[in-house]
């Protein structure tokens, strides 16, 4: 089972992602889930810049995807937000920390600043890819 | 309307309000991101430019992606160091260690 943050799904679905295979490869047999917050964030994203290739992408996307309630462990929730690790990040990195899975990101300032406070969070970190409105 | 920003935020908006105090202009907008980029958490980022320039974060969020893109087109120099020394004049290296 994977956990799949918000910029991940975006570089699933976008037109273009040279990076949707490397991805795919990883994934590739896992169960998907994707945690409240991040389903939240990643719907407005494709309201708000997909096109029409991309609004369909997202729809397969979606259907191979379990949503799961954001559900921090408590390591998690003592993490202080700062401007390098926002409260959105704690919530998704420490539910996949809760169910004890591997959370994929493309944040690596996030993960470095939970790190640096003391919480070791289990990512896999690709680049970023972003909706181009195709 | 009063504009509410998140405590661990303050300090970036008020730079912000300091070295864009007529707001930012279009040509600095991507190479501001790309200063900020590697300081700051994606939705970090993404919230404070929402607040600060009135666009709608899912789409700065999608915009803060772009940047981080190993194809993302490298901003032009010039602009890149205006930007800086507006950032620079408005304690940015006090910014840059507070974290």
């Amino acid at each position: 089972m994977i956990n799949l943050d918000t910029n991940t799904a975006i570089a699933f679905v976008a037109e273009g992602s040279n990076i949707r295979y490397q991805l795919k490869a990883f994934v590739q047999g896992q169960q998907l889930i994707i945690v409240q917050t991040a389903f939240d964030e990643f719907t407005n994203i494709i309201q708000y810049s997909a096109g029409a290739l991309e609004q369909d992408r997202a729809n397969r996307f979606l259907d191979r995807v379990t949503i799961v309630p954001d559900n921090p462990s408590i390591a998690a929730q003592a993490l202080k937000p700062t401007r390098s690790l926002d409260p959105n990040d704690i919530i998704i990195l420490g539910t996949g920390d809760q169910m004890g899975i591997v959370t994929m990101t493309a944040d690596a300032k996030a993960v470095r600043a939970a790190t640096a406070q003391g919480v070791n969070f289990n990512v896999y970190l690709h680049s970023s890819y972003p909706l181009t409105g195709s | 309307m009063q504009k509410t920003i998140p405590a661990h935020l303050v300090s970036t908006y008020q730079l912000l309000q300091c070295a864009f105090p007529q707001g930012i202009e279009e040509q600095e907008y991507f190479p501001l991101l790309s200063i900020l980029y590697e300081q700051m958490s994606d939705r970090s980022l993404a919230q404070v430019i929402a607040e600060f320039t009135e666009r709608e974060y899912p789409a700065v969020l999608n915009d803060v992606y772009r940047v981080g893109s190993p194809e993302m087109l490298s901003s032009v120099e010039e602009v890149l160091d205006s930007v800086k020394q507006k950032l620079i004049r408005c304690d940015y290296e006090k910014w840059l260690v507070e974290n």
